[in-house]
């Protein structure tokens, strides 16, 4: 024994110390959690079966694809990020509270926009751009979305955040979806297809009927690409066209590598939102008056 | 997910230090995304209508940064820079980038210029293309800029 207390460490010595035979130092260091602990917890108000599960109020009827309107009340399940209902439920509150001062209508990935916000060194003293929607991203109140559109023969695109109090009007020129999640092969793309006039005026959809698909497929132009394109398993982007016969021959469905992460289930339970959490924060922003315009 | 080669890579970690040695002599290879900084040797567009300008463009020769006059080497918008065009040293002024702004600033789709003279104003008379609008709360000489331009976004 005094050879080990003098090569162990810390945790060992102090077991030596305190310890006078062995069958007590697996008594005190055991995993097992003992009975009388089990019993305690089960009769306290903090275990499981003595909470109450919350009504549901089920004359609300919320729409189908509410969360699929409004994806920014979805909480935040970024790989890496920790996960924190208070203050995903803290910023639904302050997202509402924004609602009610200016309207935010629902738009999608590849609908025509026009966003008038402050800005302090314009004669006006505010900017308004117009441009299609490419990219929508982040949870809460980070909610972003990305415009672009060719002025001059110059692409330019500015990103916003949805939330932000400087944004005085947002417009929805043109409601439409288009087939992919995003659009950023629009910037390799030619440019009539991210070109939207600045006098554009809005066509609006009559109520209840649903948001039609935009499903055009756009060739892109030929290589260097800023992303790698083909291996985004995209519906609206045609790459094959504008390449050579050596790099054709890359484009082979068999040689194209298949994504991994796809069958990734532990990531796919760390990423996503469960239908129950999904269904009662949909309930609870719908009650909201703010909501039903 | 990036799987790298064998081909591409002969040995692929080292086993003492756990970093790819190999991928050091391919530089042209890479598994992230550019940052589209604008540094030494990077090329630039120029935008406005002057001769020289509209020589390099007719020509297809690059036209390449020689100095970035910043702190940090790195030329954002506003920031003075040192060009080589048409065998000719000019400065320039940088007023569109291709990297990352901030949230409500526009991202140009080309690296965008503008020559001046040794007095710091514009060779031009016009520019063709939309300017960033926080241009005008730049610190900096830029109203004989501003005043040629024809939209700002």
């Amino acid at each position: 024994m005094a050879t080990v207390g003098r090569t162990c460490c810390h945790f060992a010595k102090r077991l030596q110390l305190n310890s006078t035979s062995p069958q007590s130092i697996i008594k005190r260091w055991s995993n097992t959690v003992p009975q009388r602990l089990v019993e305690r917890q089960r009769e306290s108000s903090l275990s499981s079966a003595h909470i109450k599960k919350e009504d549901v109020d089920k004359s609300v009827k919320v729409p189908k694809d509410f969360t699929a309107m409004y994806p920014e009340f979805l909480p935040n399940r970024f790989e890496g990020w920790i996960t924190d209902n208070l203050r995903d439920a803290l910023e639904r509150k302050d997202m509402l509270n924004r609602r009610r001062q200016i309207h935010l209508p629902e738009f999608y990935v590849g609908s025509l926009i026009a966003v008038s916000a402050a800005d302090h060194f314009a004669p006006n003293k505010t900017n308004r751009f117009v441009g299609i929607c490419i990219d929508r991203f982040g949870q809460g109140l980070n909610h972003c979305f990305i415009l672009r559109n060719v002025i001059d023969g110059q692409g330019v695109e500015i990103k916003y955040f949805l939330y932000n109090p400087t944004i005085q009007k947002i417009e929805v020129l043109k409601l439409e979806k288009r087939a992919d999640e995003h659009l950023r092969y629009l910037r390799d793309a030619p440019q009539e297809y991210s070109t939207v006039s600045f006098d554009l005026k809005a066509t609006l959809l009559p109520r209840g009927q649903p948001v039609p698909v935009n499903n055009i497929k756009i060739t892109l132009n030929p290589k260097p690409w800023l992303e790698k394109w083909e291996r985004q398993e995209l519906n609206g982007a045609e790459f094959t066209v504008n390449l050579s016969a050596k790099q054709q021959k890359k484009f082979d469905v068999s040689q194209i590598q298949p994504r991994i992460d796809k069958f990734d289930l532990m990531k796919k339970h760390r990423t996503s939102v469960s239908k129950r959490e999904r269904e009662s924060i949909s309930r609870e922003m719908y009650k909201s008056n703010t909501m039903e315009d | 997910m990036h799987i790298i080669s064998s081909r591409l890579v002969g040995e692929l970690v080292h086993p003492n230090t756990a970093r790819c040695i190999q991928c050091t002599i391919h530089r042209n290879f890479s598994t992230t995304k550019t940052l589209s900084e604008l540094r030494k040797l990077s090329t630039v567009k120029i935008v406005d209508n002057s001769l020289i300008g509209k020589k390099a463009s007719e020509s297809g020769k690059k036209v390449k940064i020689l100095q970035v006059y910043t702190r940090n080497q790195v030329a954002r918008v506003g920031d003075k820079v040192l060009l080589s065009i048409q065998k000719e040293r000019k400065k320039a002024y940088i007023v569109g980038c291709v990297q990352k702004p901030k949230a409500m600033q526009p991202r140009f789709d080309s690296n965008n210029a503008v020559l001046i003279d040794e007095t710091g104003a514009p060779i031009g008379t016009r520019i063709r293309v939309p300017l960033p609008s926080h241009l005008r709360g730049v610190s900096g000489d830029f109203t004989k800029i501003l005043s040629i331009a024809t939209k700002f976004v």
